[in-house]
Protein backbone atom coordinates (compact mmCIF):
# COMPACT_ATOMS: atom_id res chain seq x y z
CA UNK A 1 0.00 0.00 0.00
CA UNK A 2 1.03 3.61 -0.33
CA UNK A 3 2.37 4.31 3.12
CA UNK A 4 1.80 8.03 2.83
CA UNK A 5 -1.79 7.81 1.68
CA UNK A 6 -2.98 4.49 2.93
CA UNK A 7 -4.06 3.56 -0.58
CA UNK A 8 -3.23 0.17 -1.99
CA UNK A 9 -0.76 0.50 -4.82
CA UNK A 10 -2.98 -1.56 -7.10
CA UNK A 11 -5.69 1.05 -6.62
CA UNK A 12 -6.12 3.67 -9.26
CA UNK A 13 -5.96 6.33 -6.57
CA UNK A 14 -2.37 5.42 -5.79
CA UNK A 15 -0.25 7.42 -8.19
CA UNK A 16 3.36 6.67 -9.15
CA UNK A 17 4.32 9.64 -7.03
CA UNK A 18 2.56 8.10 -4.04
CA UNK A 19 4.42 4.86 -4.63
CA UNK A 20 7.75 6.64 -4.90
CA UNK A 21 7.10 8.72 -1.80
CA UNK A 22 6.10 5.61 0.07
CA UNK A 23 9.28 3.83 -0.93
CA UNK A 24 11.53 6.81 -0.27
CA UNK A 25 10.22 7.25 3.26
CA UNK A 26 10.64 3.58 4.04
CA UNK A 27 14.07 3.49 2.42
CA UNK A 28 15.33 6.44 4.42
CA UNK A 29 14.03 4.89 7.62
CA UNK A 30 15.45 1.44 7.04
CA UNK A 31 18.70 1.83 5.12
CA UNK A 32 21.20 2.39 7.90
CA UNK A 33 19.58 -0.16 10.13
CA UNK A 34 19.98 -2.77 7.43
CA UNK A 35 23.60 -1.82 6.78
CA UNK A 36 24.49 -1.92 10.47
CA UNK A 37 22.80 -5.26 10.88
CA UNK A 38 24.55 -6.75 7.87
CA UNK A 39 27.91 -5.52 9.10
CA UNK A 40 27.35 -7.33 12.38
CA UNK A 41 26.24 -10.49 10.59
CA UNK A 42 28.81 -10.48 7.80
CA UNK A 43 31.68 -8.66 9.45
CA UNK A 44 32.48 -6.74 6.30
CA UNK A 45 31.27 -3.20 5.69
CA UNK A 46 31.88 -3.28 1.94
CA UNK A 47 29.86 -6.39 1.29
CA UNK A 48 27.21 -5.25 3.75
CA UNK A 49 26.81 -1.93 1.99
CA UNK A 50 26.72 -3.48 -1.46
CA UNK A 51 24.23 -6.11 -0.36
CA UNK A 52 21.97 -3.57 1.30
CA UNK A 53 21.95 -1.37 -1.78
CA UNK A 54 21.17 -4.33 -3.99
CA UNK A 55 18.32 -5.39 -1.73
CA UNK A 56 16.79 -1.91 -1.80
CA UNK A 57 17.08 -1.73 -5.59
CA UNK A 58 15.15 -4.96 -5.84
CA UNK A 59 12.60 -3.67 -3.36
CA UNK A 60 12.19 -0.48 -5.39
CA UNK A 61 11.67 -2.44 -8.59
CA UNK A 62 8.97 -4.50 -6.95
CA UNK A 63 7.61 -1.98 -4.49
CA UNK A 64 4.02 -2.41 -5.57
CA UNK A 65 4.24 -5.96 -4.27
CA UNK A 66 6.82 -5.63 -1.55
CA UNK A 67 4.96 -2.76 0.09
CA UNK A 68 1.95 -5.00 0.54
CA UNK A 69 3.86 -7.66 2.40
CA UNK A 70 3.32 -8.15 6.09
CA UNK A 71 6.90 -7.05 6.64
CA UNK A 72 8.70 -5.43 3.72
CA UNK A 73 11.66 -4.95 6.01
CA UNK A 74 11.94 -8.65 6.79
CA UNK A 75 11.78 -9.46 3.08
CA UNK A 76 14.53 -6.95 2.37
CA UNK A 77 16.73 -8.48 5.06
CA UNK A 78 16.27 -11.88 3.50
CA UNK A 79 17.18 -10.52 0.10
CA UNK A 80 20.24 -8.75 1.48
CA UNK A 81 21.45 -11.86 3.30
CA UNK A 82 21.00 -13.87 0.12
CA UNK A 83 22.86 -11.28 -1.88
CA UNK A 84 25.71 -11.28 0.62
CA UNK A 85 25.84 -15.02 0.58
CA UNK A 86 26.03 -15.12 -3.17
CA UNK A 87 28.55 -12.33 -3.25
CA UNK A 88 30.95 -14.48 -1.32
CA UNK A 89 30.27 -17.31 -3.67
CA UNK A 90 30.75 -15.53 -6.91
CA UNK A 91 34.19 -15.68 -8.33
CA UNK A 92 33.26 -12.88 -10.68
CA UNK A 93 33.12 -10.61 -7.68
CA UNK A 94 36.51 -11.67 -6.53
CA UNK A 95 37.59 -8.08 -6.18
CA UNK A 96 35.03 -7.65 -3.46
CA UNK A 97 36.02 -10.90 -1.84
CA UNK A 98 39.65 -9.98 -1.84
CA UNK A 99 38.82 -6.72 -0.13
CA UNK A 100 37.20 -8.66 2.62
CA UNK A 101 38.70 -7.98 6.05
CA UNK A 102 41.26 -5.66 4.50
CA UNK A 103 39.36 -2.68 5.86
CA UNK A 104 38.77 -2.50 9.60
CA UNK A 105 35.10 -2.79 10.52
CA UNK A 106 33.46 0.54 11.40
CA UNK A 107 33.26 -0.29 15.09
CA UNK A 108 33.46 2.30 17.86
CA UNK A 109 36.68 2.11 19.81
CA UNK A 110 34.88 1.47 23.09
CA UNK A 111 32.92 -1.41 21.59
CA UNK A 112 35.67 -3.65 20.28
CA UNK A 113 35.16 -6.18 23.05
CA UNK A 114 31.48 -6.43 22.19
CA UNK A 115 32.32 -6.67 18.49
CA UNK A 116 34.66 -9.56 19.13
CA UNK A 117 32.11 -11.30 21.31
CA UNK A 118 29.40 -10.95 18.68
CA UNK A 119 31.70 -12.05 15.87
CA UNK A 120 32.59 -15.19 17.80
CA UNK A 121 28.96 -16.21 18.03
CA UNK A 122 27.98 -18.97 15.63
CA UNK A 123 26.59 -17.48 12.45
CA UNK A 124 22.99 -18.40 13.15
CA UNK A 125 23.12 -16.86 16.62
CA UNK A 126 24.84 -13.75 15.28
CA UNK A 127 22.24 -13.37 12.56
CA UNK A 128 19.34 -13.81 14.95
CA UNK A 129 20.80 -11.36 17.46
CA UNK A 130 21.45 -8.71 14.83
CA UNK A 131 18.03 -9.04 13.23
CA UNK A 132 16.15 -9.07 16.52
CA UNK A 133 18.05 -6.63 18.71
CA UNK A 134 19.63 -4.32 16.19
CA UNK A 135 16.96 -4.28 13.49
CA UNK A 136 14.13 -4.70 15.94
CA UNK A 137 12.47 -7.41 13.89
CA UNK A 138 9.98 -9.57 15.73
CA UNK A 139 10.90 -13.20 16.29
CA UNK A 140 8.36 -14.09 13.64
CA UNK A 141 10.02 -11.78 11.11
CA UNK A 142 13.46 -13.03 12.10
CA UNK A 143 12.24 -16.56 11.46
CA UNK A 144 10.97 -15.52 8.05
CA UNK A 145 14.18 -13.71 7.18
CA UNK A 146 16.37 -16.64 8.25
CA UNK A 147 14.15 -19.34 6.83
CA UNK A 148 13.75 -21.14 10.13
CA UNK A 149 10.91 -21.90 12.51
CA UNK A 150 9.91 -19.25 15.05
CA UNK A 151 10.70 -21.62 17.87
CA UNK A 152 14.19 -22.02 16.48
CA UNK A 153 14.67 -18.27 16.65
CA UNK A 154 13.66 -18.17 20.30
CA UNK A 155 16.06 -20.96 21.16
CA UNK A 156 18.81 -19.39 19.10
CA UNK A 157 18.39 -16.03 20.77
CA UNK A 158 18.46 -17.71 24.15
CA UNK A 159 21.73 -19.45 23.31
CA UNK A 160 23.20 -16.26 21.91
CA UNK A 161 22.33 -14.24 25.01
CA UNK A 162 23.84 -16.92 27.19
CA UNK A 163 27.04 -16.95 25.13
CA UNK A 164 27.31 -13.18 25.13
CA UNK A 165 26.75 -13.03 28.85
CA UNK A 166 29.45 -15.62 29.40
CA UNK A 167 31.87 -13.76 27.16
CA UNK A 168 31.17 -10.25 28.31
CA UNK A 169 30.87 -11.11 31.93
CA UNK A 170 28.42 -11.13 34.81
CA UNK A 171 26.47 -9.71 36.50
CA UNK A 172 25.18 -8.44 33.21
CA UNK A 173 24.08 -11.89 32.19
CA UNK A 174 20.85 -11.87 34.13
CA UNK A 175 19.61 -8.75 32.45
CA UNK A 176 20.70 -9.96 29.09
CA UNK A 177 19.03 -13.29 29.63
CA UNK A 178 15.75 -11.61 30.42
CA UNK A 179 15.71 -9.40 27.39
CA UNK A 180 13.35 -10.14 24.52
CA UNK B 1 25.60 -5.25 30.93
CA UNK B 2 23.17 -2.75 29.51
CA UNK B 3 20.27 -3.71 27.39
CA UNK B 4 21.50 -5.71 24.42
CA UNK B 5 19.74 -3.46 21.93
CA UNK B 6 21.53 -0.42 23.33
CA UNK B 7 24.85 -2.21 23.23
CA UNK B 8 24.43 -3.28 19.62
CA UNK B 9 23.16 0.09 18.51
CA UNK B 10 26.31 1.64 19.94
CA UNK B 11 28.53 -0.89 18.18
CA UNK B 12 28.78 0.60 14.69
CA UNK B 13 30.28 4.01 14.10
CA UNK B 14 27.86 5.48 11.58
CA UNK B 15 30.27 8.27 10.70
CA UNK B 16 32.50 5.65 9.09
CA UNK B 17 29.77 4.20 6.91
CA UNK B 18 29.43 5.04 3.26
CA UNK B 19 26.71 7.54 2.46
CA UNK B 20 23.28 6.15 1.72
CA UNK B 21 22.72 6.03 -2.06
CA UNK B 22 20.37 8.76 -3.18
CA UNK B 23 16.96 7.90 -4.50
CA UNK B 24 18.16 8.99 -7.92
CA UNK B 25 21.04 6.52 -7.79
CA UNK B 26 18.74 3.78 -6.65
CA UNK B 27 16.21 4.52 -9.38
CA UNK B 28 18.89 4.65 -12.06
CA UNK B 29 20.09 1.23 -10.99
CA UNK B 30 16.55 -0.12 -10.86
CA UNK B 31 15.68 1.33 -14.26
CA UNK B 32 18.63 -0.41 -15.85
CA UNK B 33 17.38 -3.66 -14.42
CA UNK B 34 13.80 -3.04 -15.44
CA UNK B 35 14.77 -2.92 -19.07
CA UNK B 36 15.56 -6.60 -18.84
CA UNK B 37 12.29 -7.62 -17.24
CA UNK B 38 9.39 -9.24 -18.93
CA UNK B 39 6.86 -6.52 -19.67
CA UNK B 40 3.58 -6.54 -17.88
CA UNK B 41 3.82 -9.77 -15.99
CA UNK B 42 2.21 -10.10 -12.63
CA UNK B 43 3.75 -11.63 -9.56
CA UNK B 44 2.95 -13.12 -6.22
CA UNK B 45 5.27 -13.53 -3.30
CA UNK B 46 6.66 -16.75 -1.91
CA UNK B 47 9.68 -17.64 0.18
CA UNK B 48 12.34 -19.56 -1.68
CA UNK B 49 15.54 -20.80 -0.14
CA UNK B 50 18.42 -22.98 -1.08
CA UNK B 51 18.66 -22.00 -4.68
CA UNK B 52 22.33 -21.38 -5.11
CA UNK B 53 23.29 -24.91 -5.96
CA UNK B 54 20.47 -25.36 -8.39
CA UNK B 55 21.48 -22.21 -10.18
CA UNK B 56 24.44 -24.06 -11.53
CA UNK B 57 22.09 -25.96 -13.75
CA UNK B 58 20.81 -22.91 -15.42
CA UNK B 59 24.25 -21.72 -16.28
CA UNK B 60 24.25 -24.63 -18.61
CA UNK B 61 20.96 -23.71 -20.18
CA UNK B 62 21.97 -20.10 -20.56
CA UNK B 63 25.12 -21.21 -22.23
CA UNK B 64 22.97 -23.32 -24.46
CA UNK B 65 21.04 -20.43 -25.87
CA UNK B 66 23.35 -18.22 -27.88
CA UNK B 67 21.95 -16.56 -30.98
CA UNK B 68 24.58 -17.69 -33.42
CA UNK B 69 27.26 -20.30 -33.82
CA UNK B 70 27.84 -23.92 -34.67
CA UNK B 71 25.10 -26.43 -34.20
CA UNK B 72 25.74 -29.45 -31.99
CA UNK B 73 27.78 -32.21 -33.45
CA UNK B 74 25.74 -34.95 -35.03
CA UNK B 75 26.87 -37.29 -32.28
CA UNK B 76 25.54 -35.00 -29.55
CA UNK B 77 22.37 -34.33 -31.50
CA UNK B 78 21.82 -38.04 -31.95
CA UNK B 79 21.89 -38.89 -28.26
CA UNK B 80 19.81 -35.87 -27.34
CA UNK B 81 17.28 -36.78 -29.98
CA UNK B 82 17.21 -40.34 -28.69
CA UNK B 83 16.50 -39.10 -25.18
CA UNK B 84 13.79 -36.79 -26.49
CA UNK B 85 12.12 -39.65 -28.31
CA UNK B 86 12.24 -41.89 -25.26
CA UNK B 87 10.74 -39.17 -23.06
CA UNK B 88 8.00 -38.41 -25.57
CA UNK B 89 6.83 -42.00 -25.41
CA UNK B 90 6.74 -42.28 -21.63
CA UNK B 91 3.44 -42.14 -19.75
CA UNK B 92 2.64 -38.93 -17.90
CA UNK B 93 4.29 -38.70 -14.51
CA UNK B 94 2.33 -38.84 -11.27
CA UNK B 95 1.20 -35.51 -9.86
CA UNK B 96 0.14 -34.83 -6.27
CA UNK B 97 -3.55 -34.77 -5.48
CA UNK B 98 -5.32 -33.18 -2.52
CA UNK B 99 -3.43 -33.86 0.70
CA UNK B 100 -0.34 -34.97 -1.19
CA UNK B 101 3.00 -33.38 -1.94
CA UNK B 102 5.50 -33.54 -4.72
CA UNK B 103 8.88 -34.27 -3.18
CA UNK B 104 12.10 -33.51 -5.00
CA UNK B 105 15.71 -33.34 -3.97
CA UNK B 106 18.84 -31.83 -5.45
CA UNK B 107 22.36 -31.75 -4.16
CA UNK B 108 25.04 -29.49 -5.43
CA UNK B 109 28.40 -28.00 -4.76
CA UNK B 110 30.50 -25.08 -5.76
CA UNK B 111 34.11 -24.05 -5.25
CA UNK B 112 34.45 -20.67 -3.56
CA UNK B 113 37.39 -18.70 -2.21
CA UNK B 114 37.99 -18.28 1.48
CA UNK B 115 38.32 -14.53 1.29
CA UNK B 116 40.78 -12.74 3.54
CA UNK B 117 42.83 -9.61 3.32
CA UNK B 118 44.55 -8.73 0.09
CA UNK B 119 47.91 -10.44 -0.12
CA UNK B 120 47.00 -13.25 2.23
CA UNK B 121 46.73 -16.81 1.08
CA UNK B 122 43.45 -17.82 -0.47
CA UNK B 123 42.01 -21.19 0.39
CA UNK B 124 39.42 -22.79 -1.80
CA UNK B 125 36.35 -24.29 -0.21
CA UNK B 126 33.68 -26.55 -1.58
CA UNK B 127 30.25 -25.49 -0.40
CA UNK B 128 27.59 -28.12 -0.72
CA UNK B 129 23.85 -27.92 -0.40
CA UNK B 130 21.23 -30.62 -0.34
CA UNK B 131 17.79 -29.20 -0.89
CA UNK B 132 14.62 -31.14 -0.24
CA UNK B 133 11.28 -29.70 -1.22
CA UNK B 134 7.74 -30.83 -0.56
CA UNK B 135 5.09 -28.94 -2.52
CA UNK B 136 1.34 -29.41 -2.41
CA UNK B 137 -0.90 -28.72 -5.41
CA UNK B 138 -1.80 -25.38 -3.86
CA UNK B 139 1.87 -24.42 -3.72
CA UNK B 140 2.27 -24.70 0.06
CA UNK B 141 4.91 -26.92 1.52
CA UNK B 142 8.29 -27.22 3.12
CA UNK B 143 11.89 -26.78 2.05
CA UNK B 144 14.90 -28.03 3.93
CA UNK B 145 18.43 -27.01 2.97
CA UNK B 146 21.46 -28.67 4.48
CA UNK B 147 24.53 -26.62 3.64
CA UNK B 148 28.13 -27.45 4.45
CA UNK B 149 31.62 -26.35 3.50
CA UNK B 150 35.00 -28.07 3.39
CA UNK B 151 38.41 -27.40 1.91
CA UNK B 152 38.76 -28.27 -1.77
CA UNK B 153 42.28 -29.60 -1.32
CA UNK B 154 42.80 -31.86 1.71
CA UNK B 155 46.45 -30.90 1.57
CA UNK B 156 45.44 -27.39 2.62
CA UNK B 157 44.14 -28.63 5.96
CA UNK B 158 47.37 -28.33 7.89
CA UNK B 159 48.12 -24.87 6.50
CA UNK B 160 44.60 -23.76 7.30
CA UNK B 161 44.95 -24.97 10.87
CA UNK B 162 48.37 -23.38 11.17
CA UNK B 163 46.76 -20.09 10.19
CA UNK B 164 44.44 -20.41 13.15
CA UNK B 165 41.58 -22.09 11.28
CA UNK B 166 39.98 -18.80 10.26
CA UNK B 167 36.25 -18.79 10.53
CA UNK B 168 34.44 -19.56 7.27
CA UNK B 169 30.88 -19.45 8.53
CA UNK B 170 30.13 -16.58 6.17
CA UNK B 171 29.65 -19.40 3.68
CA UNK B 172 26.53 -20.10 5.73
CA UNK B 173 26.80 -23.77 6.54
CA UNK B 174 23.86 -25.10 8.50
CA UNK B 175 20.37 -26.43 8.16
CA UNK B 176 17.60 -24.16 6.98
CA UNK B 177 14.16 -25.66 7.38
CA UNK B 178 11.16 -23.62 6.40
CA UNK B 179 7.52 -24.04 5.55
CA UNK B 180 5.85 -21.87 3.01
CA UNK B 181 2.23 -20.93 2.54
CA UNK B 182 -0.21 -21.47 -0.27
CA UNK B 183 1.07 -19.91 -3.43
CA UNK B 184 -1.58 -20.56 -5.98
CA UNK B 185 -1.39 -18.09 -8.78
CA UNK B 186 -4.01 -15.48 -9.43
CA UNK B 187 -5.41 -15.42 -12.94
CA UNK B 188 -2.90 -14.02 -15.36
CA UNK B 189 0.09 -14.31 -13.06
CA UNK B 190 3.15 -15.75 -14.72
CA UNK B 191 5.90 -15.29 -12.16
CA UNK B 192 6.50 -15.15 -8.43
CA UNK B 193 8.66 -12.86 -6.37
CA UNK B 194 10.96 -14.91 -4.20
CA UNK B 195 12.59 -14.10 -0.91
CA UNK B 196 15.83 -13.75 -2.82
CA UNK B 197 14.39 -10.72 -4.56
CA UNK B 198 14.22 -12.39 -7.93
CA UNK B 199 11.36 -13.57 -10.08
CA UNK B 200 10.75 -17.26 -10.48
CA UNK B 201 8.39 -19.50 -12.26
CA UNK B 202 5.39 -20.52 -10.19
CA UNK B 203 4.88 -24.00 -8.97
CA UNK B 204 4.35 -26.29 -10.69
CA UNK B 205 6.67 -24.94 -13.32
CA UNK B 206 6.05 -27.82 -15.64
CA UNK B 207 2.38 -27.07 -16.07
CA UNK B 208 3.12 -23.53 -17.15
CA UNK B 209 5.79 -24.30 -19.71
CA UNK B 210 5.18 -25.16 -23.33
CA UNK B 211 6.09 -28.66 -24.39
CA UNK B 212 6.58 -27.67 -27.99
CA UNK B 213 10.37 -27.31 -28.43
CA UNK B 214 10.14 -24.12 -30.47
CA UNK B 215 7.78 -22.49 -28.02
CA UNK B 216 9.88 -23.64 -25.07
CA UNK B 217 13.02 -22.21 -26.61
CA UNK B 218 11.27 -18.91 -27.18
CA UNK B 219 9.99 -18.94 -23.63
CA UNK B 220 13.44 -19.53 -22.15
CA UNK B 221 15.03 -16.98 -24.44
CA UNK B 222 12.43 -14.47 -23.39
CA UNK B 223 13.47 -14.95 -19.77
CA UNK B 224 17.11 -14.73 -20.70
CA UNK B 225 16.77 -11.63 -22.79
CA UNK B 226 14.33 -9.74 -20.69
CA UNK B 227 14.66 -10.87 -17.13
CA UNK B 228 18.35 -11.18 -16.43
CA UNK B 229 20.46 -14.22 -15.90
CA UNK B 230 19.43 -15.05 -12.37
CA UNK B 231 15.79 -15.40 -13.28
CA UNK B 232 16.73 -17.57 -16.22
CA UNK B 233 18.96 -19.64 -13.96
CA UNK B 234 16.10 -20.31 -11.63
CA UNK B 235 13.63 -20.91 -14.39
CA UNK B 236 15.58 -23.78 -15.83
CA UNK B 237 16.69 -25.19 -12.50
CA UNK B 238 13.07 -25.36 -11.43
CA UNK B 239 12.22 -27.35 -14.51
CA UNK B 240 14.81 -29.98 -13.69
CA UNK B 241 14.40 -29.93 -9.93
CA UNK B 242 10.77 -30.81 -10.02
CA UNK B 243 11.37 -33.79 -12.21
CA UNK B 244 9.93 -32.30 -15.38
CA UNK B 245 7.17 -34.27 -17.02
CA UNK B 246 8.21 -36.59 -19.86
CA UNK B 247 6.68 -34.24 -22.42
CA UNK B 248 8.58 -31.29 -21.02
CA UNK B 249 11.80 -33.29 -20.79
CA UNK B 250 11.38 -34.26 -24.42
CA UNK B 251 11.00 -30.65 -25.43
CA UNK B 252 13.98 -29.64 -23.31
CA UNK B 253 16.21 -32.24 -24.92
CA UNK B 254 15.17 -30.90 -28.30
CA UNK B 255 15.93 -27.36 -27.24
CA UNK B 256 19.39 -28.42 -26.16
CA UNK B 257 19.79 -30.32 -29.40
CA UNK B 258 19.38 -27.07 -31.32
CA UNK B 259 21.92 -25.15 -29.30
CA UNK B 260 25.14 -24.31 -31.08
CA UNK B 261 28.42 -25.60 -29.70
CA UNK B 262 27.21 -28.68 -27.88
CA UNK B 263 29.50 -31.68 -28.20
CA UNK B 264 29.25 -35.27 -27.10
CA UNK B 265 31.42 -36.21 -24.14
CA UNK B 266 30.37 -39.84 -24.16
CA UNK B 267 29.95 -42.14 -21.19
CA UNK B 268 30.45 -40.35 -17.90
CA UNK B 269 29.10 -40.26 -14.37
CA UNK B 270 27.43 -37.56 -12.36
CA UNK B 271 28.84 -36.60 -8.96
CA UNK B 272 26.57 -39.12 -7.30
CA UNK B 273 28.34 -41.84 -9.29
CA UNK B 274 25.47 -42.60 -11.63
CA UNK B 275 26.41 -43.56 -15.18
CA UNK B 276 25.07 -41.77 -18.19
CA UNK B 277 26.09 -39.92 -21.28
CA UNK B 278 27.40 -36.40 -21.23
CA UNK B 279 27.09 -33.52 -23.64
CA UNK B 280 29.24 -30.49 -23.04
CA UNK B 281 29.49 -26.85 -23.84
CA UNK B 282 32.62 -24.79 -23.34
CA UNK B 283 32.33 -21.19 -22.25
CA UNK B 284 34.94 -18.54 -22.80
CA UNK B 285 36.40 -16.38 -20.09
CA UNK B 286 34.41 -13.22 -19.47
CA UNK B 287 33.92 -10.70 -16.71
CA UNK B 288 30.43 -11.89 -16.04
CA UNK B 289 30.99 -15.62 -16.24
CA UNK B 290 34.53 -15.56 -14.87
CA UNK B 291 37.09 -18.07 -16.08
CA UNK B 292 36.44 -20.34 -19.03
CA UNK B 293 34.50 -23.41 -18.00
CA UNK B 294 33.18 -26.65 -19.39
CA UNK B 295 29.58 -27.51 -18.56
CA UNK B 296 28.68 -31.17 -18.81
CA UNK B 297 25.07 -32.26 -18.82
CA UNK B 298 24.70 -35.89 -17.76
CA UNK B 299 21.63 -37.90 -18.65
CA UNK B 300 20.51 -41.38 -19.54
CA UNK B 301 19.35 -41.44 -23.17
CA UNK B 302 17.77 -44.87 -22.70
CA UNK B 303 15.40 -43.61 -19.99
CA UNK B 304 15.57 -39.82 -20.59
CA UNK B 305 16.42 -39.41 -16.90
CA UNK B 306 18.39 -36.25 -16.19
CA UNK B 307 21.16 -37.09 -13.73
CA UNK B 308 23.18 -33.99 -13.13
CA UNK B 309 25.43 -31.19 -14.17
CA UNK B 310 29.18 -30.93 -13.76
CA UNK B 311 31.21 -27.77 -14.22
CA UNK B 312 34.91 -28.10 -14.90
CA UNK B 313 37.46 -25.31 -14.86
CA UNK B 314 38.73 -24.27 -18.26
CA UNK B 315 42.28 -23.30 -19.20
CA UNK B 316 44.13 -20.71 -17.10
CA UNK B 317 41.29 -20.45 -14.62
CA UNK B 318 41.18 -19.02 -11.13
CA UNK B 319 38.72 -18.54 -8.34
CA UNK B 320 39.10 -15.68 -5.91
CA UNK B 321 42.57 -15.08 -7.27
CA UNK B 322 43.68 -18.64 -6.55
CA UNK B 323 44.69 -20.58 -9.67
CA UNK B 324 42.68 -23.71 -10.35
CA UNK B 325 44.00 -26.40 -12.68
CA UNK B 326 42.11 -27.02 -15.90
CA UNK B 327 39.65 -29.85 -15.55
CA UNK B 328 39.07 -29.36 -11.82
CA UNK B 329 35.47 -29.94 -10.82
CA UNK B 330 34.28 -26.55 -9.58
CA UNK B 331 30.56 -27.09 -9.43
CA UNK B 332 27.91 -29.72 -9.74
CA UNK B 333 24.26 -30.45 -9.26
CA UNK B 334 22.80 -33.89 -8.89
CA UNK B 335 19.12 -34.38 -9.46
CA UNK B 336 17.66 -36.62 -6.82
CA UNK B 337 14.47 -38.57 -6.69
CA UNK B 338 11.04 -37.10 -7.12
CA UNK B 339 7.97 -38.76 -5.68
CA UNK B 340 4.45 -38.06 -4.56
CA UNK B 341 4.21 -38.35 -0.77
CA UNK B 342 1.51 -37.98 1.83
CA UNK B 343 3.14 -35.42 4.12
CA UNK B 344 6.05 -33.02 4.42
CA UNK B 345 7.78 -35.40 6.81
CA UNK B 346 7.96 -38.29 4.36
CA UNK B 347 11.31 -38.76 2.66
CA UNK B 348 11.20 -41.33 -0.15
CA UNK B 349 14.19 -43.57 -0.67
Amino acid sequence: MCAETGVTSMDADCTPEDTEDSFAAWYRAEYHSLVRTLIVVIGDADVATDSASEAFVRALQRWDRVSQMASPTAWTYTVALNVARRTFRRARLEAVVLRRRSVPPPVRDDSLEVWDAVQHLPLRQRTAVALHYLSDLSQRDVAAAMGVAEGTVAATLHDARRNLAATLGQPSGKEVMEHG
Amino acid sequence: MDDLTDILEHLIDDSRLAARPTMEQLKEHADRRSQRRLPGRSVIVVPLVGIAAAALVVVLVLQFLPATGQHPTSAAAAVLNEAASVAANLPASQVPGPGQYLYYRTSGGEVVPSGGAAGTRQYLFVTTETTETWVAPNGSGRQRVDAAAHLLYPSDQSAWEAAGSPNYDYLLPGIYDNTFPIRSLPVGATAILGADGEYHLPYPAGSHLPTDPTALKQYLNRYDNNSGPTTAFLTASTIFEEGASPALRSALFQVIEQIPGVTLVGPTKDEAGRSGLGVALDSKSSFYMGSAKRYIFVFNPKTSEVLGIKILMGPAGSIGGAPVPEGTLIGFTNFGPTAVVSSTSVVPH
